[in-house]
């Protein structure tokens, strides 16, 4: 009986093994961007890395868009 | 910052493609993918309505959010760009976009799929400002050269309009203000000005 004990355990340990439940939720992550890097748009010759000269240029480009500024009624 | 955005007025959205081809012209864009397309809702009915489309470089991007490969990156100004040299043209971005935007050049014999294509903002891509090399795969990089995107600096009845996004608000605010809203929005007085003084009333 006591060769039969460690057989009996092994096999016991497998049945309830089989028994154990995981938990089967996906965890996501968040990706992290592999490619190459970008140089911002105010990098280069037409704004010497000056990011504020940059960014006026493109809000006066921005407040153009609006057409009640560029004429003298404010028609409908 | 800016945050990047466009807005389309549908009110004022005439359907005449001009974006669409201006967005093919300036980024010399191939046969088959079009970054921007005009959409028409009850086409041919009094009160139909258009809208321009493209990428609409969403805050919370849910092509970044699928893409397997991580090839997507968005710039400190909002713009959603991606890297054409890591994408493997799966199509999983274009499932998940709710506006259609990722689209793919039709390479090779038997309709494979090529690398995704879609609206940059005018912004290029991850190569060097003003290289071929950014021309070719993304187009023209006019937010480097101080400009916003094409499609909308031309619009000629400025419905489509691009920017900073608290700007644009600003803008049509103001418009919806002047203009009224629901059925003021209609007729001659839209199209015209309206009337200094209101017509007098005919006698009985």
């Amino acid at each position: 009986m006591m060769r039969l004990l460690p057989a009996v355990l092994l096999g016991a340990a497998l049945v309830l093994a089989g028994c154990g439940e995981r938990s089967q939720q996906v965890s996501y992550s968040k990706g992290r961007y592999a490619g190459k890097a970008d140089t911002p748009a105010w990098a280069g010759d037409d704004f010497k890395n000056d990011r504020a000269v940059w960014e006026r240029a493109i809000k006066a480009r921005n407040l153009r868009q609006n057409e009640y500024e560029r004429t003298a009624g404010r028609g409908g | 910052m800016a945050r990047m955005k466009f807005i389309c007025d549908a009110e004022r959205c005439i359907e005449c493609n001009a974006c669409v081809t201006a967005c093919k012209n300036e980024h010399e864009v191939p046969w088959g993918v079009n970054r921007r397309r005009v959409v028409t809702v009850n086409d041919g009915l009094p009160g139909e309505k258009s809208m321009s489309v493209a990428c609409m470089h969403c805050s919370d991007a849910p092509c970044m959010a699928v893409c397997p490969v991580d090839c997507f990156y968005k710039t400190e100004d909002g713009v959603v760009l991606h890297d054409k040299d890591l994408c493997i043209g799966c199509g999983y971005c274009f499932y998940a976009c709710p506006f259609g935007a990722p689209q793919f050049p039709q390479t090779g014999a038997f309709g494979m799929r090529g690398k995704m294509d879609k609206c940059t903002f005018c912004a290029g891509g991850p190569e060097e400002n003003h290289s071929e090399a950014e021309f070719q795969k993304y187009g023209r990089n006019r937010l480097a050269e101080g400009k916003l995107p094409l499609c909308a600096e031309m619009c000629s009845t400025k419905a489509l309009l691009g920017g900073d996004g608290d700007v644009l608000a600003d803008i049509l605010r103001e418009r919806v203000v002047v203009r009224g809203k629901g059925a003021e929005v209609w007729g001659w007085g839209t199209a015209y000005g309206k009337p200094e003084k209101k017509a007098e009333e005919p006698k009985s």
